[in-house]
């Protein structure tokens, strides 16, 4: 903190291109391309983005459009605009609210989506938020997923121990008057936890101890050690005590 | 080779841990994830670890668990080597070394005023494997030999150390983790330790 102090601060408030390097604050207010890394204190898009290089800062925002070629370092993301990272995404503190596409792993403490986030690597997290759209072509391992369903959202697989996918009370304003994503569903193929919770899932597998299948689920095989309560509306292939 | 695998079903079944448990320690890399094997079986994927490791890396976590937080386990664990520099006198202060190992250092020359882990670590085998009567003093000084010129090649990378006598004479040899290796009928494998065990122990007397 104290040397970065000493750097310089970097505007764009054109179209520019620039070389990368080690900056201070980092603002992009018009059209910016970086051809290589960047190392900043603070960044924020309003413009757009593009990088051709590793981004490393302690706080990033991005309003506008952002694309990274590499990856992504960060004690605090926040994306409200439209941004792509092709490249890992390594970030305590992670907030969507727009759109943000990863095409390698997330790692991170806790995660909000309140918009959509497609990942095609694995996540790694403490904490799970989603009140969005999220779609995980990896293990999603988080202590504790808690997903409210807009849209049709899934992963590969989840691990973790607090596992809580429900549908949101009541379906109202954005995401059904623009009728995108199609009807609040969730699919995956595995899910195992300690206690889930689940509605309109369709899943191959459930295990944990205490489950809840609620109404709307589709599940092949459920195999639980504690407690099962199946809704009358949930259907599930077979169940087993172990 | 499916009977060194154990499947994660059975793996929790016979260490009565939870499924959070299992994806927590994951998360915080006290479980590597090359550990995680996927296969398919009848019932579709399914994950298996190698069964020696897995049980023993699980045994150690929870004995050691109330002691310790996750994070400090995980330091434990990891191949790398931390920031530690201790003098001769601390080493033997704190109970670590015998003056018999740094005694044996100090004929092959290599006595330094402060120890780095790396060292401390090959002091700490030495002593271990004299003191349990494994080798002798002249195999100590192999020992040292051995690990001062070529260890630093396996930073961060698991490897075992090996010790060969063939009619009498003895030889040391570092060797990648889990590299097969095979000798004419006189040669005698006295022993083959990972390398990574004695870590964890040394830094848990650190620590």
């Amino acid at each position: 903190m104290e040397e970065r102090n000493k750097r310089n601060d970097l505007n764009v408030a054109g179209i520019s291109q620039t070389a990368g390097g080690n900056f201070h604050r980092v603002s992009i207010d018009g059209m910016a391309k970086v051809n290589g890394n960047l190392d900043c204190t603070s960044m924020e898009v309003n413009g757009t983005l593009k990088m051709h290089g590793a981004l490393t800062s302690e706080s990033a925002t991005i309003n506008g459009m952002c694309t990274l070629n590499g990856p992504l370092t960060s004690f605090r993301v926040r994306v409200d605009g439209m941004t792509t990272i092709n490249g890992d995404l390594h970030s305590p503190e992670l907030e969507v609210n727009g759109k943000c596409t990863v095409r390698g792993r997330v790692d991170g403490e806790r995660i909000d989506i309140g918009g959509v986030i497609d990942i095609e690597g694995d996540v790694q997290c403490e904490s799970m938020n989603v009140r969005g759209n999220i779609k995980i072509s990896g293990l999603l391992n988080a202590g504790t997923v808690e997903i409210r369903l807009h849209t049709s959202s899934s992963a590969k697989e989840i691990g973790g121990e607090r596992i809580d996918i429900r549908r949101k009370e009541q379906q109202n304003g954005f995401w059904k008057s623009i009728g995108l994503g199609g009807s609040p569903s969730f699919k995956t193929s595995l899910i195992e936890g300690d206690e889930i919770v689940l509605e309109d899932t369709e899943a191959d597998i459930v295990r944990g101890s205490n489950i809840f299948i609620g109404r709307g689920c589709n599940i092949r095989l459920v195999e639980y050690s504690g407690e099962l309560e199946v809704d009358q509306d949930a259907k599930v292939g077979s169940s087993q005590r172990i | 080779m499916t009977d060194d695998l154990i499947s994660k079903k059975e793996l929790l079944d016979l260490t009565g841990i939870s499924y959070g448990q299992l994806y927590r320690w994951k998360r915080k890399n006290l479980i590597p994830e090359e550990w995680f094997i996927r296969k398919s079986s009848y019932t579709g994927q399914e994950t298996f670890f190698p069964k020696q490791q897995i049980l023993l890396r699980i045994d150690k976590i929870l004995n050691m668990k109330d002691g310790l937080s996750l994070d400090e386990l995980a330091d434990v664990f990891s191949p790398t080597l931390g920031e530690v520099e201790m003098s001769a006198q601390q080493l033997l202060e704190r109970n670590i070394v015998s003056q018999i190992s740094l005694d044996l250092l100090k004929e092959a020359g290599r006595e330094q005023p402060l120890y780095v882990l790396e060292q401390i670590m090959m002091l700490y085998v030495l002593d271990k494997l004299l003191m349990s009567g494994d080798i002798t003093r002249q195999e100590g000084a192999l020992l040292i030999e051995v690990m001062s010129e070529h260890y630093y090649r396996f930073t961060g990378k698991p490897s075992e150390l090996v010790l060969i006598r063939k009619m009498g004479v003895p030889s040391f040899m570092l060797v990648t983790a889990g590299t097969e290796f095979y000798f004419d009928n006189g040669v005698k494998v006295v022993l083959r330790q990972p390398i990574g065990t004695f870590m964890e122990e040394l830094k848990l007397k650190l620590g």
